[in-house]
């Protein structure tokens, strides 16, 4: 059977196949566009499913969409009025995307992909991020956790996985959102909301939480199930200004775009509104989780939503959580909705066992296509050059095999430097244009030899092997390699195990015993205001642009001229 | 001066009044150019013509230099009206120098995708650069006079004029040469597409911008009318409770 799953008209939309119960290709439309988090309908996406899975669209069983549009615009209708006549200008603003595609998401699909309407199906939104966090999991039971900004009504939801089915129990409605608390504040700060919660998330690591009891304060708390206070906040009815003046009176003047960040020295305001946030939010997340687990007192948690991307986050709930065992799916938001989407149809219609969890790399291949200034070097030559060049200090783009699926590249569209150099997390991210000093680097390090650099979190390797927790630094990291160790104490490592990815593991073990230590800084090959690089054309283009010093695409090698 | 050119000067005056969208369009266009400049180096690589690429390659320094130029006069007038440092989202993106690409083909940057050249042939690529280039020339023109007090400003629009104007002129020799090697209807056929892509985006875009204009208006009136009575009913309403059982058997066939 050939499921086809889409995410689209919200944030970063996507494509997935699934045959026979196995996703056997998946990408984000903005790969292709190259603009972040496209929401866009993902045609290209799909087209690129469609290809890496051999078949054409006439040959797919069911085309499932990961949200349900009517549902959703009642959602948004109810509010408008129930906010009258504070909504009027959001309103035709609102209605006018939604009049314009967001409503006809059938016809598009049925336009687009020219199939039969009978196959297309709906599920609700936080039905199919549940099912990318359990049935991509390794568990054969488990509690369910989802935390987003908005679905259909629902923001978040307990439920249960239990061998192929997901059952959702509970749920937190809007405008009752934790995501979209996070996205206010991320706006107050002057970052973009809905793309840049991690930059909040990062200048949270310099401040202290000295506006968390103003923050509790709005944060309600019923038995677990948090609950918002609505004056501070206008994102029930206004998508584009989250958050009204009673949180201006309550934490003080908003920062704009542009201005100065107070993240350093004698005034930290905008650190610890940061820091304040990201206290409240990993409180009001431990308070659900327990309230879940007395739901379904399970080991096992998968958890997935926006806020599933949130590290520190993921960190306590591993450390003071109720749950022994945590599981992030790679892509846990929007994107990877598409893939939960597709998988919960699919195990509604067939019997038998679940695949084992996909890889992250379901993208396109790099292309055999060669551009001008490469210098083909042998398969066996690669691992030396790159290796001799990290040793010299150099900033080092590689790019290899299947682009990941989800918010960063695991190691096949990568940045890498040597973790030892003061300068290089700073360094790299300049080569790209990524200015901010707040934001902390990965550092990779072989899953073996990670005890020996981190206290680590237990029960936490799928997480760390995709870099979705954090982790704190030990005494012997922080002697090595100051640089990648944020404010906090904590670090951001991937760990890379050798039968998953031998290249890097092997690059990385190599390293360690000429350098001493096996560390590597690692980034997202994504120049600032693009996306990660797709194919070796991009990446070619990419690395002209950028200040790096050289760039490995397979057996390739482009050198600065 | 055209009567076109008379109504874009109008249009275009309050960017020179206010200094700091002055300073916005200049690094705007510096960006554009910069990029141009790039894209130009990408499509140089794969252009087979070894005199069509020399041009190419000196066009794209050509850009190289004009952002630098922009950029050095926006500094000075930052400097000036103590407006901080630059920042990637400021600059103003209601410049369009876009050199009549097509939406799909650019990334964020506004960077030619790779592969634009080869898709469309170094006949349909420099007629579609003939185009743009004249429209640049006539853009630039228009906004040296509306610098004609500011010598600086204008200094910097009639240097890059110069280059836009051999721009044009290249770009017109290899179309000719083409057409007089017995290419001639591709030739024309081309710059057609090039003109009527850069007409009906224009054309496009003021119908998306009418349209919508119009029916944020309808909306707005509908709001105030028809749905008033149901939006102070509704403001008046109780809550729903923020908690709730989930559905226990959630169909996947309706759209609600």
């Amino acid at each position: 059977m050939r499921v086809l799953g889409i995410s689209a008209f919200h944030r970063d939309a996507a494509a997935a196949l699934i045959v026979d119960g196995e996703v056997v290709a998946a990408a984000q439309e903005e790969r292709y566009t190259r603009k972040p988090l496209d929401p866009a309908f993902p045609k290209r996406a799909i087209g690129y499913c469609l290809e890496a899975g051999g078949i054409e669209s006439a040959e797919l069983d069911r085309v499932v969409f990961y949200e349900k549009p009517l549902k959703k615009f009642e959602r948004v209708l109810a509010l408008h009025m129930k906010a009258f006549p504070r909504s009027a200008r959001s309103f035709s603003r609102t209605l006018f995307l939604w009049l314009g595609d967001r409503l006809w998401v059938k016809n598009r699909i049925l336009q687009e992909l020219g199939v039969d309407g009978g196959i297309v199906h709906f599920t609700e939104h936080q039905l199919a991020v549940a099912a990318n966090a359990y049935l991509t999991s390794p568990f054969e039971q488990a509690a369910v956790l989802t935390i987003d900004d908005a679905g259909e009504w629902a923001t978040a939801t307990l439920g249960e996985g239990d061998g192929r089915s997901v059952k959702l129990k509970t749920e937190v409605l809007f405008p009752h959102s934790l995501g979209l608390l996070d996205s206010a504040v991320t706006q107050y700060l002057g970052f973009v909301p809905g793309q840049e919660e991690f930059k909040r998330e990062a200048l949270g690591a310099f401040g202290t939480p000295r506006y968390a009891d103003a923050l509790r304060g709005l944060v309600g708390d019923q038995d677990g199930f948090f609950s918002l206070e609505q004056e501070p906040f206008r994102f029930a009815y206004d998508s584009e200004r989250l958050y009204g003046p009673a949180l201006e009176e309550l934490l003080g003047p908003p920062r704009f775009s542009g201005d100065p960040l107070l993240h350093e020295g004698s005034d930290t305001r905008h650190a610890d509104v940061a820091a304040s946030l990201q206290v409240v939010l990993e409180e009001s997340v431990l308070k659900l989780a327990r309230a879940l687990h007395e739901q379904v007192p399970s080991t096992h948690l998968c958890f997935a939503g926006e806020l599933a991307t949130n590290r520190s986050l993921n960190a306590r709930l591993l450390d003071e959580g109720p749950f022994e065992h945590l599981w992030v799916p790679p892509s846990p938001s929007k994107a990877g909705a598409a893939i939960g989407a597709a998988l919960y149809v699919y195990h509604q219609e067939n019997e038998g066992r679940r695949a084992p969890s996909p890889p992250a790399a379901l993208g396109e291949s790099v292309d055999d296509r060669a551009e001008e200034g490469a210098q083909q070097l042998e398969a066996d030559a690669v691992p030396a050059q790159l290796l001799q060049r990290l040793e010299q200090g150099q900033l080092v783009a590689w790019v290899r095999g299947r682009m990941e699926f989800g918010p960063h590249s695991l190691g096949n569209r990568s940045l890498l430097a040597s973790a030892l150099d003061a300068q290089a997390p700073r360094n790299l991210y300049g080569a790209i244009q990524i200015g901010e000093p707040f934001l902390p680097c990965r550092v990779a390090i072989p899953a073996e030899r990670a005890a020996e650099y981190l206290d680590l979190p237990p029960s936490a390797n799928g997480l760390l092997t995709y870099g979705l927790v954090n982790a704190k630094a030990n005494d012997a990291l922080r002697e090595i390699a100051p640089a990648v160790i944020h404010a906090d104490g904590t670090v951001w490592p991937q760990l890379v195990d050798a039968s998953a990815d031998p290249e890097l593991h092997a690059l990385l073990t190599a390293f360690g015993e000429r350098a001493g230590h096996p560390l590597l800084v690692h980034a997202d090959f994504a120049p600032r205001g693009s996306t990660l690089v797709r194919n070796e054309a991009d990446a070619v283009n990419a690395f002209r642009r950028s200040n790096l010093d050289c760039l490995f695409v397979e057996t390739r090698l482009y050198e600065r001229s | 001066m055209k009567i076109s050119q008379r109504l874009a000067c109008f249009r275009n005056r309050s960017v020179w009044t206010d200094p700091v969208r002055r300073v916005r369009t200049l690094e705007s266009f510096a960006e554009t150019e910069a990029d141009g400049g790039r894209d130009l180096l990408t499509a140089a690589r794969r252009i087979s013509d070894p005199d069509l690429r020399v041009h190419i390659e000196h066009h794209a320094e050509d850009e190289v230099r004009h952002a630098r130029l922009f950029r050095e006069r926006a500094a000075e007038l930052r400097a000036d009206i103590d407006l901080g440092s630059v920042r990637a989202e400021e600059s103003d993106s209601s410049y369009d120098l876009s050199r009549g690409r097509k939406g799909v083909d650019v990334d964020a940057h506004g960077f030619f995708s790779a592969s634009l050249c080869d898709e469309l042939g170094e006949v349909a690529y420099v007629a579609m650069l003939h185009v743009a280039e004249q429209r640049a020339r006539d853009l630039f023109e228009m906004h040296s006079h509306l610098n004609r007090h500011d010598e600086k400003t204008k200094a910097v629009f009639d240097e890059i004029l110069k280059d836009e104007k051999y721009h044009v002129s290249y770009t017109r020799k290899f179309l000719d040469k083409w057409s007089q090697g017995g290419r001639e209807v591709e030739v024309k056929g081309a710059l057609k597409d090039a003109r009527s892509s850069r007409f009906m985006g224009a054309w496009k875009r003021l119908g998306i911008r009418s349209g919508a204009g119009f029916s944020h208006v309808v909306l707005y009136v509908l709001y105030w009318t028809l749905l008033l009575p149901f939006g102070l009913i509704s403001s008046r309403s109780k809550a729903r409770p923020h908690v709730q059982p989930a559905s226990a058997k959630p169909s996947t066939s309706s759209q609600y």
